[in-house]
């Protein structure tokens, strides 16, 4: 039947030829043609009918009674937009933050790569037990220079194998930069084929002799940012750590290599000696290459991992007591297995909790759609009276759900579009190669996801509200029994919603209150006119001689520029992290908080010497202890009430002795939120120099970024500066928070919206469902106060019970995050208090609108119903 | 020849059981439809009224069950017509439905019987 459906006309043929058969028996027995043709058509009947009746036992019927739900479904929608809207709204909030997750996950960890034929590309790992004795730079299933030549050489079932490490390094052109890139084995490209831009990938030859070809071929990023755009820019020189590279090519746009973090160049894998300040290539028992191969066609993985495993049991023959196992993956941009690992455990745990949202979003709706389905109970009485099936009934029910869905769901895209590039850059971090465009994957998970939702919350109140109790419903009855436990559900679905929305908002309103807290403490030393002077000295070859020429020359010519007050060195900066060292005490280590600096440190940070002197130029001097500046929490640990001026201590190697030559003031250096403990400084060693340089300026630092720049490189062009204003390296050590604020706060506020609605669901389903009850109340006396207090009684009890249960994680969270708090504390009554309000408040606004409904009920309507 | 005084009075199918006929017929070997509803009322010895409107559907519906199927031949005078055999399944349907029948006729028959009696 449904193979071979039958046509109308095949249908009528039969009918026709039937009405011909009967007349030819009539005409048999004596009538004319023409009576007999009467006569068979009398004896069939109605032929319209039975045509009818036939096109009604088609299949396609139910494509029929789609079209006709599909109007009738937009039709009801438009008649009550409010409903439709709250619905809609809902569920692009719960879908879109879960495909928006998805789109993150799918972007870092499932996309094909943005390479050639990317279904056979696979990556090569190794995973070693046993007695195992490796170099790492990266992660120890990473393969080495001469593991990979071996593989390379055995594999026939793989069409290529290439390798690559990534690398830091600085570039010099205007301005030396930190820039990052691979070392590549020379058939990289075209094991991936990925095309040259520009250019030509690298050459066999240029891999074969360790040093012998510094050649590069850079990003189009690259290409675009440092190089102009330049269209002439092959053969001209890069200088990669003081070291010249001639550019041979420019890779595709949209191709920073196959790891998240993207690459901006790539050098053959035989200039690493050169790159890097190690040099791996002839050792074997190394773990620094990522190896990333081609299936050779009609080959399956486990065929090419049964035959790379070969290769590695001959390299185990020679190291007894070690197994290696070859992992070989699909290649995506997570490839090594670790990353995979804490990949997964990550990805179920976001996508559960993802989930989450999509259960609270699809409970709301379905909330909402019982209290509608309530009030639509004459409609759908009267439409069974008058014949339709239950299956219809449903069928119709859940056209309408799929319609909600389906809306939401693209409202949804649009949320998932915008949200993860967003929560990528909230993340610390450079370049990353993740593309996060929406594709079929994408359009395909949101579709799904948006058909279980619909099952999820169309199913129960459609199966419900389809097996009326005729009789009742006509006569004005209210629902029959067995609705409590649905509405305990239901209460506490609110609960639940209330709980995690208050908890949400709590916990934004303490950071908040952190990030404000933390604008206004004074930290004890200058943050504002200070810029930051780094430099990298060491990748570009210096050693301690020099580097010790570089900074006393740098530190002469910073202190000449106009507008610079003093230069000071330091080994650390404050609030960026904290820096400890051991002394002895009585016998004891103990550890303190410390830090390296020059004489000028204290003037340059505004710190007040209180006692004493600081360090001189000439200081510290062989043969005498080192000079040190302590701070007064410093002298009551250690000297107590003695003078601490002139006092000596040892480190907790013995090997160092210190002297103590003045007091300054404490600070809040380690965190904002408290003074510092203990702590000393140790004067700077000029031949042994720190690499920091902080000055103080009399106008706004960043007006002198450029000059002190300049600064830099007229000493030397290959050295990368890092300069910064301390205002600005602060905003970086805070941002985590201030996002985590932002993020925990606007999510919160869209729960909140959810749990609103939730609480609206809820309370307009009672009302409806007790509409009568209210009219009996009404006309018995009860007041308007008395009908109120009913309805609000209703809606607040699931969210008192979720704002208590909010509060009590609230304040479980509140200790977690304490660090970041600034000192405000975990149980900060402002962000309680408030937030609660504000949702008490919330959910008062919810329950009102029903509650206008209750108090507007007239009992002679109601009561005439019966 | 009949005429219509003396036509003999017919009763219309109870619901359900020109299913069961239909395929009763078809044991013979394959009919049209029209030779279907001639059968029945023959069988019948003209007892039986079939509605020739709703036999049609009920074709459709049993081929639709895969109990007969169906194939466009010529009738013995000529004529096109779309000829209906009985499947395995079919067969087996009406060995069921034909058991179900006599129980069903049975249990009528014993309750009219004893009513009959006291009468």
């Amino acid at each position: 039947m449904f193979f071979r459906r039958r046509s109308q006309r095949d249908f009528e043929a039969e009918v026709r030829s039937h009405l011909e058969l009967e007349a030819d028996r009539l005409a048999g027995q004596g009538l004319s043609p023409e009576e007999a043709r009467h006569a068979a058509r009398r004896a069939f009947g109605n032929v319209t009918h039975a045509t009818e009746r036939f096109y009604e036992s088609r299949r396609v019927r139910w494509l029929d009674a789609l079209g006709r739900d599909l109007r009738y479904a937009l039709r009801t929608l438009r008649r009550s937009p409010a409903f439709a809207l709250t619905a809609v709204l809902t569920l692009a909030f719960g879908l879109g933050v879960n495909t928006a997750i998805f789109t993150l996950i799918y972007g870092i960890a499932l996309r094909p790569l943005p390479v050639g034929h990317p279904e056979r590309v696979v990556t090569l790992f190794q995973e070693m037990r046993g007695k195992v004795s490796r170099a790492v730079f990266g992660t120890p299933t990473m393969i080495s220079y001469p593991e990979y030549r071996d593989y390379r050489d055995a594999a026939r079932t793989l069409s290529g194998l290439a390798a690559y490490g990534e690398i830091g390094v600085s570039a010099a052109g205007q301005e030396a930069l930190g820039v990052h890139g691979q070392l590549a084995t020379c058939n990289y490209f075209q094991v991936l084929e990925v095309p040259m831009a520009l250019g030509r990938p690298f050459t066999p030859e240029e891999c074969e002799r360790p040093g012998a070809s510094p050649v590069v071929v850079v990003s189009d990023g690259f290409w675009r940012r440092r190089l102009g755009s330049d269209p002439a820019v092959l053969g001209k020189p890069l200088t990669l750590n003081s070291r010249v590279y001639t550019i041979v090519g420019v890779a595709p746009r949209g191709f920073g290599g196959t790891e998240l973090r993207a690459a901006e160049f790539w050098a053959p894998v035989t200039m690493q000696g050169q790159l890097w300040e190690l040099d791996w290539l002839a050792n074997r028992e190394s773990s620094w290459l990522t190896a990333i191969g081609r299936l050779a066609p009609g080959v399956a993985a486990a065929r090419a991992r049964a035959e790379l495993e070969l290769v590695a049991r001959r390299a185990d023959a020679s190291n007894p007591g070690r197994t290696t196992t070859v992992v070989l993956n699909r290649g995506t941009l997570t490839n090594n297995p670790e990353m995979r690992r804490l990949g997964r455990v990550v990805a179920v745990a976001a996508l559960t909790l993802v989930g989450l949202v999509v259960l609270m979003a699809c409970a709301n709706v379905m909330n909402l759609l019982l209290a509608r389905a309530a009030a639509r109970r004459r409609e759908v009485g009267i439409r069974l009276s008058l014949g339709a099936g239950r299956r219809r009934l449903v069928a119709q029910f859940m056209t309408e759900s799929a319609l909600l869905a389906l809306l939401g769901g693209a409202a949804g895209l649009l949320l998932a579009r915008w949200l993860p590039p967003l929560l990528l850059r909230a993340l610390p971090g450079q370049q990353l190669t993740v593309n996060l465009a929406p594709d079929l994957g994408i359009f395909l998970y949101a579709f799904l996801l948006a058909g279980l939702a619909a099952l999820g919350f169309g199913l129960l109140p459609a199966m419900q509200e389809s097996r009326l109790d005729l009789v009742a419903v006509l006569k004005g009855d209210a629902a029959g029994g067995g609705r409590s436990r649905v509405s305990r559900l239901r209460n506490g679905v609110v609960a639940l919603e209330v709980a995690g929305c208050l908890l949400l908002l709590i916990v934004g309103g303490l950071l908040t209150r952190g990030v404000v807290r933390a604008r206004s403490i004074d930290p004890g030393f200058e943050t504002r006119n200070l810029l930051v002077v780094e430099t990298e000295l060491r990748q570009a070859g210096y050693d301690e001689p020099r580097t010790a020429a570089f900074m006393r020359e740098l530190a002469d010519r910073l202190a000449a520029l106009p507008g610079v007050e003093t230069v000071a060195a330091t080994g650390s900066l404050p609030l960026t992290g904290r820096r400890t060292t051991g002394i002895r005490s009585e016998g004891q280590d103990v550890t303190v908080l410390w830090n390296v600096v020059s004489g000028s440190y204290f003037r340059t940070m505004g710190i007040p010497l209180l006692r004493g002197r600081t360090f001189r130029a000439d200081e510290p001097r062989a043969g005498a202890p080192i000079p040190a500046v302590i701070t007064p929490a410093f002298a009551r640990r250690f000297f107590g009430e003695r003078d601490p001026l002139g006092r000596q201590f040892l480190s907790s190697t013995d090997s160092i002795r210190y002297e103590v030559v003045g007091v300054a003031a404490d600070v809040r250096s380690s965190s904002l939120a408290e003074l510092d403990g203990p702590f000393f400084y140790e004067a700077a060693n000029a031949a042994r120099p720190e690499g920091r340089l902080l000055l103080r300026t009399t106008g706004d630092p960043g007006a002198l970024r450029a000059a002190a720049a300049q600064a830099v490189r007229s000493l030397d062009r290959n050295v990368l500066a890092l300069v910064e204003p301390m205002e600005e390296r602060l905003a970086l050590w805070r941002k985590p928070v201030e996002v985590g604020a932002m993020l925990a706060s606007l999510l919160g506020l869209l729960a909140a919206l959810v749990a609103v609605v939730g609480v609206y669901g809820v309370v307009s389903y009672a009302v409806s469902q007790r509409t009568r009850e209210i009219g009996v109340r009404v006309a018995l006396g009860a007041g308007r106060g008395d009908i109120l207090r009913l309805v609000f009684r209703q809606g607040l009890v699931p969210v008192a019970a979720g704002a208590v249960i909010g509060m009590a994680l609230a304040a479980g969270a509140g200790q977690v995050i304490r660090g970041a708090l600034y000192g405000v504390s975990g149980l900060d009554p402002l962000a309680f208090l408030g937030m609660l309000g504000l949702l008490l408040l919330a959910a008062s606004l919810a329950t009102l609108l029903p509650a206008r409904r209750a108090i507007r009920v007239d009992p002679a309507v109601t009561l005439r119903s019966d | 020849m009949s005429t219509r005084a003396d036509e003999p009075e017919r009763v219309a199918l109870l619901q359900g059981t020109l299913d069961l006929l239909i395929l009763r017929t078809l044991v013979l070997g394959p009919r049209h439809g029209q030779g279907i509803a001639r059968a029945i009322e023959q069988g019948s010895q003209d007892a039986l009224l079939v509605d020739h409107g709703s036999l049609y559907p009920a074709l459709q519906r049993l081929e639709g069950r895969k109990w007969i199927r169906a194939k466009w031949g010529t009738s013995e005078n000529n004529r096109k017509a779309r000829f209906y055999e009985l499947t395995r399944a079919g067969r087996a349907q009406l060995t069921r439905e034909v058991s179900q029948w006599r129980a069903l006729v049975s249990a009528i028959s014993s309750v009219l019987g004893a009513e009959g009696s006291r009468a």
